[in-house]
Order: C-alpha cells, then structure tokens, then sequence
C-alpha cells in the first residue's frame, strides 16, 4: 500500500532533486494549510506568508523526513509550530504593521475591520465554494455517494465497493466522473 | 498688449466661473504692473510656500475631488532632528495609511501586509507644486498673481500657472497668506476645463511636532521592498520632448514577475509632472488609438507599426500624441555627437 | 486526455501506483491545474478551504522564496531572522497584491464613458473611457455626455492597463 501513498511518491520524488514534486506537495496541501492557520492568525492578509514560511520549512525539514510518522501529521506540527512563532514574534515587537493600533486615542479606525481581508478575494472564494457545492448537489445519486464517501469518510476504493456492492473499477470510475462533473464548473472561474 | 488683456479676459473668466463665490482682488492685476515683476511676486510666494511646506510642523484635512469621487483625507506633518515626516491616512472605506520620510515610504492597507519602497519622491498630496523650480519653470509656464481668496478660515492668494504651450495642464494654487501654506490645487486643461482639485479643509500650524507624528516616527518601519534594476536603455527613443521635459529614466524592464517579456520604458518629467512611456512589439497593429482619463491622469494606448506603446501621466492627450508620433528605433551603432 | 484524468483521480487517492501517470503529471501543466482543483473539490467538501482561497499558482511564489533564499543567505534562517533580514521579494509582493492606496480608483476606470467635447472624437477608432468633468452639470464647461455604453476594455485589456498604471506608479517613485 505504501508505494500507492500519493505523498511517499512525492516525497522520494522530492529527495531524488525533483523540483516540480515539492510543487505538487504545496498543490496539494496549501488550502488546508492556509485553514489551519486562519484559526491562529486574525488578518487574512498575513496568511499567504505565514503559510510560505509554512513550505519553506517543508522544503528545508524534508530531507530528514523519515516516513516514521504520516506526511498530514508531520506537516500539521510544522504548520501550527510556525503560527505559535509568527504570533510570538508579531507580540515581542510592537505591531509597526498596524499604525491605526498603536493608539486609539488617534486613531479611530474600526479594529474588528481588520479581519477581513480584501473583500474581492472573499467574494472571489465564495463564489468558488458556492459553485462547487452546488456542483456536488447537483451529482447523480450514485457519483455524490462515492465522491462523498472518499472525501468526507476517507475510505479506500475497496471499502466504497463493499459498501456500495460494485466492482472497484466502477468505485474508481465513478469518483473520477463526480470530479470531472465538478470541475467543468470550476475550471473556467479559476482560470478567470 | 493686445495679447495680454485677451489673456487677463480669459483669466477673469476662468476665476469667475472656478471660484465665484470667492471676492477677487482684481487691483492685482492692474495694467501699471508689468509681468515680469508680477512674475518675480509669484515666485517670492511660490518659494515661500515650498519652504513652508516642506519645514513647517502643521496637520491637514482636505478632499480630492476627480471626476465624480471626492476623497477625504488627513495628512500629518513634522520635522523630527531635522528631518521631515509625512503621514496620510484615508478617512472613508478600507484603511489606507502611508508614513513617509526622506529616503523612504511605507503603505499600509488593510488586509495586507505592509511594506516600504526606497524612494525619495514626495508622495504627498501638494507635492507637484512645492518641489518644482519656479525660476527655471518660467520657459515653460508663466505665474500670475490673480487675487484673493478664501479657503479653509483662511485668507487665500490665489496663483495661477499658465502652461505657455497645450502640452501641459495650467494649475491654480491657493495658498495661506499666513503660514504660506498650500490650501488648494486647481488642474486646468487648456479649455479651461477643471479637472481635478485637491483642497484643504481645515488646517492646523502647530510650533511642536504632532505627538502621534513623533510617536509613529519612533516604530520600525515594514519590511523593505526590493527592487531589481535592469542596465539595459530602452530599444527606442523620442525624437521630440514637451517643452520642459527632460527624460530621467530609460530602461528594459518586466511589468510582473509572471511576463516573461520585457518592456521598453522612459520616464520624462518637467519637475511638476512624471511621464511613462512603454513601448512593446506587437504581432498586429490597428492604428485604434485608446483614451482612458482620470482626473487629470491620462492612459494612451496606441498600436502602430508591430508596435503598442502606452503613455501615463498627468498631460494633456496632445502631448502623448505628439510624443507618439515621435518614437523611433534606437540606433546603438549610430552613437550622436554631443 | 480522460483516461488520464481517471488515472489522476485514483492517484490523488493513493489507489495507484503507476510511475507513469505520475510523470505525466510533473511534465503537464495542464494536468497540474486539474490536480490542484481535485484538491480543492475535497477541501471544500470537508469545509477545509480557507475563507480566501490561496493562488491556485500559490507553490509558484514558496519556490521563488526558497531561491531567493538560497542566493542569499548561506544557512537556513528560521523565520524571524527571515523577517529581519527586512528584505522582501517584490516579485511576490507584487504578484498578489496592490500597491496600497497609489493604485486606488483603477477599477473604476472604466465604469463611465463620455466622448471628448469638440472634435477630439474625429478620429477613426477613437476610443475615450471615462472622461467625467468634476462637480457634473456644475462644472465650468458644458460637456455633451454619450450614454452609449463604453467600449468595453476587454478583461485581457483591462488586465494590461492596470498592470501597466501599477508599473507607473512604481516606477514614479523609484529613483530613476
């Protein structure tokens, strides 16, 4: 099973001086990464560089990565360990990214406003979410239930055709066309 | 004289039609002055307000207004150990900030990090009116003094700078008969049309420097930004120059780090105003000329002859025709005497 | 094409372990952009996708830091010496963001269109956006307004025009 492990493939990839795979690594993960760190960084702004220091510690820690532990676990300390800094080292200075916090006194503007990031690329993730959401409900019965049990559950292809009485190749083919289905209404807004 | 009062008429008409509710000193314009002392008047005063601005601890309330957007702002003031520092902040919507000192300024904006550019370049709001040289600029633009006014609470002198060719804007600067003081900044365009003022609101000159100033000016500044600088010179040149402009800048340089093709660029200025110009190789050419305005910030598009070349910058739309149709190949093997 | 993407599919989810899908999918960057938006697909489904969603060419912007790295500085530094280093990539800075407050007011550029007053529209092909005299009907001079619709900057054109008025304003207070 473990030469089937999309991240042990990645990672021999990686060590080997394969640079694209360390790319495929960060394609994989940035989004549950930037997730994470949206739970321990209040300004949206901050999270892009806070989640590349995230990689840039990957990429420098990979070498020693033994597989002794899964990738997600080992990644998931990285990540939380660098918010626990980024947090430590934004307290020890004074806050110079935030001229309108120094002093309330003088400045008037709206704290709470500061969370929230750039309002296009809100709107812009919305609508992203809500196109695919919308996409998966619209799935025949059949491929929502494979795409479902493979993503929400996490099973394996053998478990889904068990569950669901069908050859695997029918689990595989039916996990693949919900995705395609997805994708064709997702491809174009990220391409935009 | 002929010309003259036809110029004094336009005047007139003009500042009637700018500011009509402001009394207007029309004595100062008696026909016993000559220009050219009324001229020397105007720079006295022109000198005064640069020095003023630059060197004076004061705050500053004040709009833009371009087109149908009117922009609240506040700028802070101040010079610490000698050294002057300026803080602007918009008032309305999304928070927008900058710090700026001698040698560099910071931006912050809200929902992203901060950072600070290396530049020596006055960003602030009067900053095309108080570093121009007003002696040298006489080849160029001719002052007169046009009367009083008031703006602020404050009594006003009102200047006007008369662009002597269509190539450029004329501006109308009010300033404080008593701190000197910039108070407003009309852009005219040569029909005498406004096209973008900046004007001050409330104005506070203080002796000491502002708290907030010289407690921000104490806090490290956001992480640099660095700049590459290409050493190539720019593929083409300009086989004529607005009159008053020099160019200052010509290089080969990429708009985004995603291009892979550079662009030829070059940067002219006349001391009030700054000018790009990018010229690229384009498969087709339609001839299409493309006009976008704002206020007085003007983008010309033209593609011509497998070429596109785009001009930015506060001029009238002449100008970048003009300087357009004066675009050639740089011939590195002819080199010019001179 | 589909059967490949079939492959992808089952690769993400670790039920292949074909070395050749997998070097098809480091030579294709059309089939890395179908990899990441598998992903996301899965992100979203769990609700693991962050309120603003990372660049989909996010790695892009990790490799370039990392070179950026590697040039210079000779020992890897931690992440606050990072920050003290004080100096940034303006690459990335500037691949995602604006530049603050100077480049404020080029989206609506195109929001309003009026023709030139007098002549100026003679041209053929003449395209004028958003020429609007301050304080409208008040202003000094009567202006006609077209309440045509603007010829429309096309997204590519829009695209190029702001990324050329962010050079301007860059290249305006750098020194020459």
């Amino acid at each position: 099973m473990s030469e089937r492990d999309l991240d042990l493939q990645l990672i021999h990839r990686i060590q080997r001086g394969e640079q694209i795979a360390f790319t495929l690594l960060v394609r994989k993960y940035q989004n549950r990464i930037a997730n994470i760190l949206t739970r321990y960084i209040r300004n949206s702004g901050d999270i892009p560089d806070v989640a590349q220091e995230v990689f840039i510690k990957v990429y420098k820690a990979l070498p020693g990565f033994r597989g002794e532990s899964a990738f997600y676990t080992w990644l998931y300390r990285i990540t939380v360990n660098t918010a626990k800094n980024y947090l430590s080292s934004q307290s020890r200075r004074p806050p110079t990214s935030d001229i309108d916090a120094l002093d309330a006194d003088h400045y008037d503007g709206s704290d709470a406003l500061r969370d929230i990031g750039s309002p296009e690329a809100l709107l812009r993730s919305e609508e992203i979410k809500n196109v695919a959401l919308n996409a998966i409900a619209q799935l025949p019965a059949e491929l929502k239930a494979a795409i479902t049990l493979r993503e929400l559950e996490g099973m394996s292809y053998d478990t889904i055709a068990k569950i669901e009485n069908c050859p695997i190749g029918t689990v595989r083919s039916r996990i693949f066309r919900a995705r395609e289905a997805i994708d064709k209404q997702l491809k174009p807004l990220l391409e935009a | 004289m002929n010309k003259f009062s036809r110029r004094f008429f336009t005047l007139l008409v003009l500042f009637f039609f700018i500011a009509p509710v402001f009394a207007v000193n029309t004595l100062a314009l008696g026909n016993s002055l000559d220009a050219v002392s009324k001229e020397k008047t105007a720079i006295v005063y022109l000198q005064k307000m640069q020095k003023a601005y630059t060197e004076k601890n004061y705050e500053i309330l004040y709009v833009t207004s371009l087109q149908s957007e009117v922009e609240p702002m506040q700028l802070l003031h101040g010079v610490i150990d000698g050294e002057g520092l300026t803080y602007i902040r918009y008032l309305n919507g999304a928070i927008r900030e900058s710090l700026q000192s001698s040698s560099q300024i910071s931006y912050f904006e809200q929902g992203n990090q901060p950072y600070t550019l290396a530049t020596n370049v006055d960003r602030s709001v009067f900053a095309k009116i108080t570093h121009f040289n007003y002696k040298a600029g006489l080849n160029s633009y001719s002052y007169v003094v046009v009367g009083k006014g008031r703006i602020a609470g404050k009594r006003a002198l009102v200047i006007h700078l008369i662009s002597k060719d269509p190539y450029s804007y004329s501006y109308m600067i009010w300033l404080d008969l008593k701190s000197s003081l910039p108070l407003r900044l009309d852009t005219i365009t040569n029909r005498n049309l406004l096209i973008e003022r900046e004007e001050v609101v409330s104005l506070f000159v203080t002796e000491d420097v502002n708290p907030w100033l010289m407690k921000i000016s104490q806090k490290r500044l956001p992480q640099l930004v660095h700049i590459n600088k290409t050493k190539s010179k720019s593929l083409w040149k300009l086989n004529w120059l607005p009159p008053g402009f020099k160019i200052i800048k010509s290089d080969q340089h990429k708009l985004d780090s995603n291009d892979n093709k550079s662009v030829s660029y070059l940067m002219l200025s006349n001391g009030i105003v700054r000018v790009s110009v990018y010229i690229s190789a384009i498969k087709s050419a339609t001839g299409k000329e493309k006009i976008i305005q704002h206020g007085s910030t003007l983008i010309y598009t033209l593609k011509q002859g497998r070429r596109e070349v785009t001009i930015i910058g506060e001029i009238p739309i002449q100008n970048a025709q003009r300087i357009v149709q004066s675009i050639s190949r740089e011939k590195p093997w002819h080199k010019k005497p001179v | 094409m589909n059967e490949h993407n079939e492959q992808l599919s089952a690769l993400i989810d670790n039920e292949l372990d074909n070395t050749q899908i997998m070097d098809a999918l480091v030579q294709s960057v059309e089939q890395q952009d179908t990899f990441s938006r598998y992903h996301l697909i899965g992100d979203i489904m769990r609700e693991e996708a962050p309120n603003i969603l990372l660049d989909i060419d996010f790695s892009a912007f990790v490799l370039a830091q990392i070179e950026k790295d590697n040039q210079t500085l000779e020992v890897p530094v931690d992440f606050i010496k990072m920050k003290k280093n004080n100096i940034l990539s303006f690459t990335k800075r500037f691949g995602q963001y604006a530049i603050a407050a100077s480049v404020a007011g080029v989206v609506v550029l195109t929001s309003v269109m009026m023709s030139q007053p007098n002549g100026s529209n003679t041209h053929d092909g003449l395209e004028v956006l958003s020429t609007i005299p301050l304080g409208g009907a008040a202003s000094p001079v009567s202006l006609r307004t077209d309440t045509q619709e603007s010829p429309v900057l096309t997204k590519e054109q829009k695209k190029r025009t702001e990324a050329l008025l962010k050079d301007h304003q860059l290249q305006i207070q750098i020194q020459p």
